[in-house]
């Protein structure tokens, strides 16, 4: 009866866990160019991606911010430059665990003035 | 106190039954203590006192990021945050060990969990019982109490060490080509980084 009570009792515990799920996702690459960045205490960076789309990265003082081999901060990340994101989805938020930033994108820099004659 | 038992374990059962489990579920607070007791009493109490016999040096540093980087980091990740697609859907998930639960243990339960591995967890015994394989150990021990200090420049150079197949090489080279202000190739097919 003993040994009953105790199975039973750790089938409940474990079915306790199983009711505590936490679906979190896979890492996921995002490849794009900054639009805009809203720096606040969870900071966002609007980035259109090479697909098209806009996505939203949430970046915390977790995010690590990389250009090239050296370390990087949010304040480097402008509209126009172009970055590679390593992200994990938690829920709606897609979080930006690492960034790496590169070069500004072509169509975003301004054109080069005019000869005046 | 038996029928509760046998009523709390009767809903479990019939909660199991219809739900199923999943590894991406979180331990309870209970399961976690009692796991990591069950860890404790898996340490011999003369090993888990050890000190570190290896002299920390740049090399030995070095030479255990390398090594870290190459077998440890799919799951754990360089930075041993455990934030890789393995790290964070085993059961448990891989532990933060930049964080005190795992920078307080004894340099000699470190080692312990690393040699013979941590039974019915993702974690694997690591190497044979050799004096050299000890002692490449015990250099990890060190790159594992160095963690908190990682350099964004140590992280990048584990990179070049991570373990990757040729898929994850084109997928690196491709985004290297964007960065650098390159044309934009097709979508790497590893677009889930851990894969």
């Amino acid at each position: 009866m003993r040994e009953a009570v105790a199975i039973l009792s750790w089938i409940a515990l474990v079915a306790a866990t199983g009711a505590m799920q936490a679906h979190e996702g896979h890492q996921h690459k995002v490849m794009g160019t900054v639009v805009q960045v809203h720096a606040d205490k969870v900071s966002h960076v609007e980035v259109k991606t090479v697909e098209g789309k806009t996505v939203v990265l949430s970046c915390d003082d977790k995010t690590q911010f990389m250009k090239g081999k050296s370390a990087a901060k949010l304040q480097d990340v402008v509209a126009g430059i172009r970055v590679v994101a390593t992200t994990v989805e938690e829920g709606k938020t897609i979080r930006a665990v690492e960034v790496q930033l590169g070069e500004m994108d072509a169509a975003a820099k301004p054109a080069p003035a005019g000869h005046k004659h | 106190m038996a029928l509760l038992g046998l009523g709390a374990g009767g809903a479990g059962l019939a909660f199991v039954l219809s739900a199923g489990f999943s590894a991406r579920d979180e331990p309870t607070a209970v399961e976690a203590f009692v796991a990591r007791r069950l860890r404790n009493f898996s340490i011999p109490r003369e090993h888990r006192d050890a000190r570190n016999p290896v002299a920390l040096t740049p090399v030995v540093l070095a030479r255990a990021r390398e090594h870290f980087a190459d077998h440890c980091a799919s799951c754990h990740g360089n930075d041993g945050r455990g934030q890789t697609t393995l790290g964070r859907n085993l059961y448990p998930k891989a532990p933060d060990m930049q964080l005190a639960d795992t920078q307080g243990l004894p340099d000699g339960h470190l080692f312990w969990i690393i040699k013979n591995g941590v039974r019915l967890t993702g974690m694997p015994a690591w190497g044979e019982d050799t004096p050299e394989d000890d002692s490449t150990t015990w250099e990890l021990v060190h790159f594992i109490r160095h963690l908190p200090k990682l350099t964004p420049e140590e992280l990048a150079e584990m990179r070049e060490f991570n373990p990757r197949g040729r898929r994850d090489w084109e997928a690196a080279e491709a985004e290297r080509r964007f960065l650098e202000g390159g044309e934009v190739a097709p979508a790497p097919p590893s677009s889930h980084a851990g894969h």
